[in-house]
């Protein structure tokens, strides 16, 4: 099978799983609800009666900032400006992309640890759904059986982007600083750290592309052994290096488009009355949600693109034995 | 001893020296003083990266008492060791430290030193280091050396000094990274001797600038092919055959002399023109990745010439040169007499302001500490906060306003956003960021070298900068122009001091600003004021007995009278409007109150008392208060607490702004999600 092919029988099956989508999504916007509501009410008492309400609402007030800023206690402190339009995206994907999400203050790492519990839940129930379409097993049943196993897949693959964002990622940089340490061009620099996180985060994508396959084998296979769907799955990948990395980086490049997308209609800071900004924050949930179903994406096209290789692998098999 | 003249002297040297093209940069009548003038001869060595040095100065003892040494900084030295002042204090980052290689230390190693004249004197014995500020025995940063006789006053003096410097791996400004060298506070320079028979020569811990004016002439080798630039200018050039080239560039009326060569830099020309002001010779050294800001650079330099020249004073030289700093060279933001470093990335669109706000920062730099040479060790505020006050305000009226701008991934990519607008530096405290948590951290009067932690910033840049706008808007513009104006005329080529300024504020003015100054200078004290509480209720006449020609009757019966018009009142509400003085300094305001009706009063409050009263009895409602509307008193920490409105959008605010976090917050999950 096509890349392309698994790409667009994928995005048919997403369908077939929206509402599970929308639960992960309910989950996510109750927890972000849950601890907004206090931003909110932090910023709401800072404000009082003050004339930096009506500034706030044509657009941002610096001054009302500087002294938010400076009395902010807890979760209030993390407010900044730059969550506006993209910066909400922007900020998050540098932390991403330099290894230090998970270096935010603790509460932020607790819940997201939550949050990577639900996701290997319904994981579970998504990979379960697309692999096996016609099981009479239900959706939770599927997930709640699998989940123990995509827990130790989770932890599994948590070393290596530790390795990888941690070790590597930092070791590299400790190289390059050597290397440039008498560079006087920002260019040089420059280029060697892009380098440094494509070499970085093409190994994070494959490691990534791997538990993928990890997950959909042990479902497919009903593996007990869990530590083998990696083995099956390096090896799916080596030998299908085209089929899997084009398919993976075809999904990836749909998500930098319409990130791309979003960069340029990402509503700011201008939203001066309530229905503009309802319109706003709806507008910002579309792309949460597609994010989440770019995410399932993946799964259901790798699952294609699984099932069609095991299937030619099968075949050959048979050819092989007669 | 011998007693010369030091025009004498000047021309003497100067004549020994060639004409070349000297005559052109030379002033017919002196500009400064000339109290300390250097000839030297240095030679780089970029293979040893080590200064070979030799220097001749030429000293006047400027007061009236006489001086039985001389003190020298040797500012190299305080990259000596990890045992020196500088480095052994908290300024510097552990992590930063160790990363330092065995090459990376510099010193200022003096090899000789010798009083010209008659019989020439080897005072080399005589040398010894000595720590006035803080006893540290291993800072070698002063250097004293005592003299055979007092040097009388008025008399000047020539001493002869060799010495060799290791070019140490910048730690603050000056150093070499790869093959680009800026050399800045590099060689055996004299301290200020002052009235009261007293050497200012302060150890190299935190602040650096304080020097008398003379003539610099220069001879630098380097190697051929490599560009220099430095301060004055370039009047001869000699290719010694040898691989090396030596460049002569001289410079009268300033107090310090920089340097920096690289065979990298592009070197462009520009002029600055502007009537009513001299023209500036403009010399920029580029760094090649930077080409494209080459206009921008111009620009913004031209811009800091147009209205610093035009507010304060003409700048007085007639060329100015720009270096674009290596990339980590930590030599950016930096001001040294007709030459400054400026201080971009690689991709900065304009609006990030780089490199246009510090250009014009430290080109305005010449103005306050190049032209106005106030002592920085101990009064960084008055040239860094001047500068900053006028840099903001020179900026609000030349450029955009700034608006947030982010860089990500390593600081690689910068990420603007339009929408989000900013405050310039002097518009505000609250718009500082992290001004509140250190107002308190030191008073302003603290001697500069020694400001507590995080004090240091705050109170010679932003702190200043903010006492001097309030002080533009307390006063107006034109009288407060004038002020600096007259600053600038009376204490160009001088070491002014605070007082100096403050006199000066009060002349000008013609009022006595000493409690202003008292509260913001002499104090750590912060201003905030606010509005309480609002009230209003329906009118009541009053109840109960009062005495009337010695007898208690009813106040219903005396008010019969006027029972009209309290029947009038009847409709109308009593409106009580609270303030506070939340802060200890005091400042006077004005508060704007708007009613319902639309109708506006303006009070005046002395803002001494902690709070105050105002109460309208109308047959409308208090609608807005404004504490100091026109905001005069930018050092007000709280300005959200400054308004009052009856109905304010506060809900649909705080939810704007906090559904925005809230997606930030959700794509957080979502990217942590990645890893399930």
């Amino acid at each position: 099978m096509k890349p392309i092919r698994a790409y667009f029988l994928g995005l048919k099956r997403i369908w077939q799983v929206k509402r599970y989508i929308g639960v992960i999504y309910l989950i996510n916007l109750l927890l972000a609800l849950g601890l907004g509501s206090l931003v909110g009410q932090a910023i709401y008492r800072s404000l009082g009666k003050s004339l930096a309400a009506e500034r706030l609402v044509q657009g941002f007030d610096p001054h009302w900032y500087g002294s938010f800023s400076a009395t902010a206690q807890g979760l209030a402190r993390t407010f900044h400006p730059a969550v506006v339009g993209i910066g909400a995206v922007f900020e998050n994907l540098n932390q991403f992309l330099t290894g230090r999400l998970f270096s935010e203050p603790g509460i932020f790492v607790w819940l997201g640890l939550l949050y990577l519990l639900v996701w290997t839940f319904f994981s579970a129930g998504f990979v379960s759904r697309f692999v096996r379409p016609d099981d009479p097993e239900g959706f939770w049943q599927s997930a709640a059986r699998f989940m123990p196993r995509f827990v130790i897949l989770a932890i599994m693959a948590g070393i290596g982007y530790y390795f990888l964002l941690g070790g590597v990622l930092n070791g590299l940089g400790g190289w390059i600083r050597s290397l440039t340490r008498e560079t006087t061009d920002e260019r040089v620099v420059f280029f060697l750290t892009l380098v440094k996180y494509l070499a970085v985060w093409i190994l994070v994508w494959w490691l990534n592309m791997i538990f993928d396959y990890s997950r959909i084998a042990t479902v497919y296979r009903d593996l007990r052994m869990v530590w083998l769907a990696p083995i099956e799955a390096f090896g799916l990948t080596l030998r299908h290096p085209l089929k899997t990395g084009g398919l993976y980086y075809l999904l990836g490049t749909t998500g930098l488009l319409v990130l791309l997308g979003y960069w340029m209609t990402a509503p700011g800071a201008g939203q001066s009355t309530a229905t503009a900004v309802w319109m706003a924050f709806l507008f910002g949930q579309l792309y949460v949600i597609f994010r989440m179903g770019l995410r399932v994406w993946f799964y259901s096209s790798q699952t294609e693109m699984y099932l069609s290789l095991r299937s030619a692998t099968n075949r050959q098999s048979k050819e092989d034995d007669l | 001893m011998t007693r010369i003249n030091s025009w004498i002297v000047i021309l003497g040297v100067i004549g020994s020296l060639g004409l070349g093209n000297l005559s052109r940069t030379m002033a017919t009548v002196p500009l400064s003083p000339r109290i300390a003038s250097y000839t030297m001869d240095v030679r780089l060595d970029v293979n040893e990266k080590k200064i070979y040095g030799r220097e001749v100065l030429t000293w006047v003892n400027p007061t009236s008492h006489p001086a039985s040494d001389l003190q020298f900084h040797l500012y190299y030295n305080a990259w000596m060791n990890e045992r020196s002042s500088w480095l052994s204090s908290t300024r510097y980052a552990r992590r930063a430290m160790a990363a330092l290689e065995e090459d990376d230390w510099g010193y200022c190693d003096v090899q000789s030193i010798k009083l010209l004249g008659e019989t020439p004197v080897d005072l080399t014995p005589q040398m010894r280091f000595i720590q006035p500020d803080d006893g540290n025995p291993h800072d070698r940063t002063v250097l004293q050396v005592l003299l055979p006789q007092p040097v009388q006053p008025g008399d000047t003096i020539q001493v002869e000094i060799v010495w060799v410097s290791k070019v140490p791996r910048p730690f603050a400004r000056t150093g070499v990274v790869g093959n680009y060298y800026f050399i800045a506070q590099w060689f055996p320079k004299i301290g200020v001797f002052e009235e009261g028979g007293r050497w200012n020569c302060h150890q190299f811990i935190q602040t650096e600038f304080y020097a008398d004016y003379g003539v610099y002439d220069v001879r630098l080798t380097v190697p051929t092919g490599w560009v220099v630039g430095a301060t004055g200018k370039e009047i001869e050039t000699v290719d010694n055959g040898d691989g090396t080239t030596t460049h002569r560039f001289y410079q009268e009326d300033v107090h310090d002399f920089v340097w920096t060569t690289s065979p990298d830099f592009l070197v462009f020309t520009d002029r600055f023109e502007e009537p009513n002001l001299p023209p500036v010779d403009l010399r920029l050294l580029l760094q090649p990745y930077n080409r494209d800001k080459k206009d921008r650079y111009f620009e913004a330099t031209k811009i800091a010439l147009r209205y610093y020249g035009g507010w304060f004073g003409a700048y007085p030289y007639d060329h100015l040169t720009i270096v674009d700093p290596a990339y980590q060279s930590r030599s950016g933001g930096m001001e040294y007499p007709t030459l400054f470093t400026g201080g971009t990335r690689w991709l900065a669109p304009p609006e990030t302001r780089q490199p246009e706000s510090v250009t014009i920062h430290e080109a305005g730099h010449q103005f306050w500490y190049g032209v106005v040479g106030n002592n920085e060790f101990e009064y960084a505020w008055i040239d860094e906060g001047f500068n900053t006050y006028s840099q903001s305000r020179v900026m609000s009226v030349a450029l955009d306003p700034p608006i947030l701008h982010r860089r990500y991934l390593e600081g690689l990519f910068p990420i603007l956003f339009p929408d989000i607008r900013l405050a310039e530096r002097f518009d505000g405290a609250d718009a500082y960021d992290g001004f509140r948590s250190i107002l308190k951290s030191d008073r302003m009067s603290q001697l500069s070298y020694r400001y507590g932690p995080g004090a240091y910033r705050i109170n010679s840049y932003n702190k200043p900068a903010l006492m001097l706008r309030t002080l533009e808007n307390y006063l107006g513009w034109e009288t407060f122009r004038k002020i600096l104006s007259t600053f600038y005329e009376r204490w160009k080529f001088r070491h002014p001091r605070p007082q100096d300024f403050f006199s000066i504020v009060n002349e000008i003015s013609g009022q006595n600003m000493d409690w202003f100054f008292e509260q913001t200078y002499n104090s750590s004290n912060v201003f905030d004021y606010a509005v309480d509480r609002v009230i209003h209720m329906p009118y009541e006449p009053t109840r109960g007995w009062v005495l009337q020609d010695g007898e208690l009757v009813p106040l219903s019966e005396v008010q019969r009278d006027t029972a009209a018009a309290d029947t009038a009142r009847m409709e109308c509400f009593r409106n009580l409007v609270y303030l506070r003085r939340w802060g200890e300094a005091i400042f006077p305001v004005t508060v704007e109150v708007v009613f319902t009706s639309g109708d506006t009063v303006v009070e005046r409050w002395d803002g001494k008392e902690r709070w105050t009263k105002f109460e309208y009895v109308r047959s409308d409602k208090v609608e807005q208060v404004v504490v100091d509307p026109d905001r005069v008193l930018v050092l007000d920490v709280n300005r959200t607490n400054n308004s009052w409105k009856r109905q304010t959008p506060a809900r649909l605010a705080s939810w704007k702004w906090a559904s925005k976090w809230m997606i930030w917050l959700q794509h957080k999950l979502e990217f942590m999600a990645f890893f399930h």
